[in-house]
């Protein structure tokens, strides 16, 4: 960083040097001090009064030294140091799009400074200014044509923005600097990566012929067969050479004969293709969903004997393809059976199979009664207890499916899958205290969750609090995952320039690649979902309190917020007894990380600030997508109110074709009467973005009427829709009855049995108690 | 199974005692407390689960006593699983055990206490050279008949004279002990 100094004198100018070893050594405070000195002889030299800024930023005064840099950037707009400061502030400010316009202010006004440019060019990159970035790569590669790292990054650059010509062009004079190179001679996993990425590129140039004579030259050069066969079999499939695609299948078999993504490549290009010849369990399993009748039924006893012969439990997973078949589901149950009048071991595995074949055809009774029957066969087993833990789960007994995970936990203390499944089972039945203390057993001394950034633990815990209405250790959960995805985003940073020293570039895009599609992440969409859920409750709440204040009250509403107030003293008493927030982490960790979710919720006071936050989720999560399509409409759906509540009808309309197009058989109900909120809100609007959702508007007692004639109504749960579909229509109330016990009901109105925002109440507290005191008195029994 | 199956053999320790503990449920007719499974960490030397197939199947524990000055072997439990009895295991477990204890010259027997009708035990025992050397009268407080008997093996028959059989009273014992 140069200053230009120019209002100086020459002990001023030392003293400025001096500062700015200061700032280059981290010593803030020393900083700040001397730099504020220097202000009061040149109190106008608004290079210093940046200097200062800087400084009263990194001393915890960051919106005093943000704004105090951009006076003097706008005091002095022609010094490139001015914005070089404030540019660097931006930066740690995260506003990563500021930050480069500064840089590149202080790149055109100041003289070359080429750790400035390259900065500047990954911060580029990072916000994928593909066009900026090359412009950057090009000066660079200007001043410094001699790095072969400013080489690469340029080739780069151009690859971005879609220059194959240029990229070509620089990748050859390259080739030709590494071969000059003596002294730096570039290291083979170098060579294999360039190489590959040279095929890669011109392919995706659609420079097939220049991709194939690449594919020859280059073979001595690359190690990484794998990536290699796969850029040949591509390669091949574009110019349509079949024959020649088989050939590099073939070799990829070779290398992985384990991966069925190459049985696949090699139907694909030969559909005549015998593949029963491959003699392993994989193919052989998966061969079996082609066949039918008694040729399955043979296939089907051979495939799995040697499996009881040799007593391998894994079995079901390879089979578990098969159950799309009714028939073959009948032949398969038969076979297990054959086994249950064998030998002892056999007995067991059959138990355990014709179990694990009823969870999948959904009989939850029967599949408990195998698996029980085989825990009283070999009570030493730990798969045993997790299958039967997975079916109570299922049949939504959640204490005592921990239980038996327990079990299973205890058969092998030094088995962390058996331990994170307890911790599963244990948030599902609501035990957060217990759930931290049992993942504490596996991590290293000082380490927590939060540290480890652990989103399928704290979205548990989240969905936990949430269903205990804890809103704000809640709702800080959800926010703390949505910050992970943001820093998994800028963690970016430390790879771009690597990547370009090492010639890792294929791992570059692909990485660009992943991270623009972050969000289409099922933790991500389910904790969006749940949040801006959270958040409407928070609202909900925060109407009531108003309400309530506003009024003036009725002995009889006296009473009721005397009741009130009671119950959030038991939420309180509560909350310190079984340590809801967490205090297992040390109060430092729940500070950080604002476990009590409190600073979350004083940025939360008014219903303006839940709409921004939830507004905040609601815009990543509409363009996001998984393929899971019941984890998206869950999600999803947690935006209808929101939108129509801010009368947005081209957000409605978009969110009408996502819950289309995430119809499944087991959310047609539910989802259709979502769509019928949306289309009955599209219907009413009257604004001046009529004419754009018109296509959206229809008639809504035939739209909801076509779908009941071709629905079947199997539950009380899809009658009460029904029902709440009508009063939909006929614009009245809804107000059901909700005495039902059925929990499905209970999971869609989770605040079914109450309108009390306020409720807070576990019906398994005691429980809970019973199993921590078990807990903690086994592990002071541990000798040590 | 044309070969005869074999066990192989682990420790019990503190991370799978659960696995000792549901295997003792399982197979002895006596409820132990607690302690008595963290006591058996104590006494790892000479005890063994058996594995068939990576999978527990039963256990053998055992420690060293003094008597009138003379060391010897109590087996304190001694199960294998119902599904796998038949296939050897037992005896595969207990010669694991006699194993080790050969390896100690000065111990020269074992014994063990057996409920008077456990019947199928005493054929057990008595194939792998178990004597009869003393009938215990009221020893169990749980089970009836609440009698047993102390079963020895001479690990060194041949040197060692044959031990004389006694008749004991457990009541009468504790009522001595007593006053």
């Amino acid at each position: 960083m140069k200053a230009a100094q120019n209002q100086l004198n020459a002990k001023q100018s030392n003293e400025f040097k001096s500062i700015m070893r200061l700032l280059e050594a981290k010593d803030y405070k020393k900083g700040l001090k001397n730099s504020e000195k220097l202000l009061e002889q040149v109190p106008d030299n608004q290079e210093v009064v940046s200097l200062k800024a800087i400084f009263m930023y990194y001393n915890d005064e960051h919106e005093a030294g943000l704004s105090l840099a951009q006076q003097a950037v706008f005091k002095n707009l022609a010094s490139d140091f001015c914005w070089h400061i404030y540019g660097l502030i931006q930066k740690e400010e995260k506003n990563y799009i500021q930050a480069v316009k500064c840089f590149i202010q202080a790149i055109n006004k100041g003289e070359e400074n080429l750790q400035l440019i390259r900065d500047t060019a990954n911060l580029s990159i990072h916000i994928r200014d593909f066009e900026g970035n090359s412009q950057l790569r090009h000066k660079l590669l200007n001043s410094k044509s001699g790095m072969i790292v400013n080489w690469v990054g340029f080739i780069v650059s151009q690859h971005l923005i879609g220059d194959y010509k240029s990229a070509f062009n620089a990748i050859k004079l390259t080739e030709e600097i590494i071969k000059k190179d003596y002294q730096n001679p570039i290291k083979k996993v170098e060579i294999n990566e360039f190489k590959l990425y040279q095929i890669q590129l011109a392919i995706e140039a659609k420079e097939l012929q220049r991709a194939k004579q690449y594919i020859n030259e280059f073979k001595n050069d690359i190690s990484d067969q794998v990536s290699y066969y796969e850029l040949q079999y591509e390669l091949y499939i574009r110019l349509g050479e079949n024959r020649n695609a088989i050939e590099s299948v073939k070799q990829l078999l070779q290398l992985q004969p384990q991966n069925w993504k190459y049985y696949e490549m090699l139907q694909k290009v030969d559909p005549q293709v015998d593949l029963t010849i491959y003699d392993n369990t994989l193919v052989q399993g998966r061969l079996l969903a082609q066949q039918s009748g008694e040729s399955f039924k043979n296939s089907f006893s051979l495939f799995i004997d040697p499996f009881f012969q040799k007593s391998l439990p894994s079995l079901f997973k390879e089979i578990k393809h098969l159950y799309f078949d009714p028939y073959k589901i009948e032949i398969m149950q038969k076979a297990f059976e054959y086994y249950l009048n064998k030998n002892s071991m056999q007995q067991l595995w059959a138990l355990m199979l014709l179990s694990q074949h009823y969870y999948q055809i959904k009989d939850y009774t029967i599949s408990l009664d195998f698996i029980n029957k085989a825990i009283q066969h070999t009570t030493t087993i730990p798969e045993l207890y997790l299958i039967k833990a997975k079916v109570l789960n299922k049949m939504q007994k959640f204490q005592e499916a921990y239980e038996i995970a327990n079990k299973a936990r205890l058969l092998d203390l030094s088995d962390r899958y058996l331990n994170n499944q307890t911790i599963k089972y244990a948030l599902q039945a609501n035990m957060i205290y217990l759930s931290q203390e049992l993942l504490n057993l596996f991590l290293k001394d000082d380490s927590n969750p939060y540290d480890l950034q652990m989103i399928w633990f704290e979205l548990n815990i989240g969905k936990v609090l949430l269903r205990l209405n804890y809103l704000g250790p809640a709702l800080q959960q959800f926010n703390l995952i949505f910050k992970y995805f943001q820093e998994q985003y800028d963690d970016q940073l430390d790879f771009y320039q690597y990547s370009l020293r090492r010639f890792t570039l294929r791992s570059l895009l692909q990485m660009i690649n992943a991270m623009d599609k972050r969000y289409d992440s099922k933790y991500f969409i389910q904790s969006a979902g749940l949040m801006i859920q959270a958040l409407e409750r928070l609202k909900s709440k925060i109407q009531e309190q108003g309400r309530l204040e506003q009024k003036k009250l009725t002995p009889k509403e006296k009473k009721m917020l005397a009741k009130q107030q009671q119950k959030e003293q038991e939420e309180k008493k509560l909350k310190e007894q079984f340590s809801i927030e967490g205090h297992i982490f040390s109060k430092e960790i729940q500070k950080k990380y604002d476990l009590s979710g409190e600073q979350l919720l004083s940025q939360l006071k008014t219903s303006e600030d839940i709409n921004k936050m939830q507004n905040r989720f609601a815009q990543v999560l509409i363009h996001t997508n998984f393929k899971n399509k019941e984890v998206n409409f869950q999600a999803f759906k947690q935006l209808v109110s929101l939108y129509i509540n801010q009368q947005r009808p081209l957000l409605c309309a978009k969110l009408l074709n996502k819950l289309r197009c995430n119809q499944t058989e087991q959310n047609q109900i539910l989802n259709h009467k979502y769509q019928l909120l949306l289309i009955q809100f599209l219907n009413q609007y009257q604004g001046v973005l009529q004419p754009c959702i018109k296509e959206y508007q229809q008639d809504l007692i035939q739209f909801d009427s076509q779908f009941w004639d071709c629905v079947q109504i199997r539950s009380q749960l899809d009658l009460t829709i029904k029902r709440h579909c009508e009063s939909i229509i006929k614009g009245i109330r809804f107000e059901e009855n909700l005495e039902s016990d059925d929990l499905e009901f209970l999971k869609e109105y989770p605040l079914a049995k109450t309108n009390n925002p306020y409720f807070v109440f576990d019906p398994n507290i005691e429980w809970q108690n019973q199993q921590i005191k078990e807990y903690l008195e086994k592990q002071q029994t541990q000798p040590m | 199974m044309e070969q005869k199956p074999k066990l192989t053999f682990g420790d019990i320790n503190f991370k799978n005692l659960e696995q000792f503990k549901v295997i003792t449920q399982k197979t002895l007719p006596v409820t132990y407390s607690e302690n008595f499974y963290y006591k058996i960490l104590t006494y790892t030397d000479f005890s063994a689960l058996g594995y068939y197939n990576d999978i527990a199947v039963g256990a053998i524990t055992a420690r060293i006593e003094d008597k009138d000055g003379k060391k010897t072997a109590y087996i304190m439990t001694f199960g294998v699983l119902d599904a796998y009895r038949r296939f050897g295991f037992g005896t595969q477990l207990l010669n694991e055990l006699i194993n080790r204890i050969r390896s100690h010259q000065e111990i020269r027997t074992i014994y063990l206490h057996m409920w008077v009708s456990n019947e199928i035990g005493f054929q057990f025992y008595c194939k792998h050279g178990f004597e009869k050397t003393t009938y215990k009268k009221n020893y169990y407080t749980d089970i009836d008949p609440p009698h047993c008997y102390i079963l020895t093996k001479r690990l060194y028959p041949d040197v060692d004279p044959p031990i004389p059989y006694t008749e004991e009273d457990a009541e009468k014992e504790q009522e001595i002990a007593q006053q």
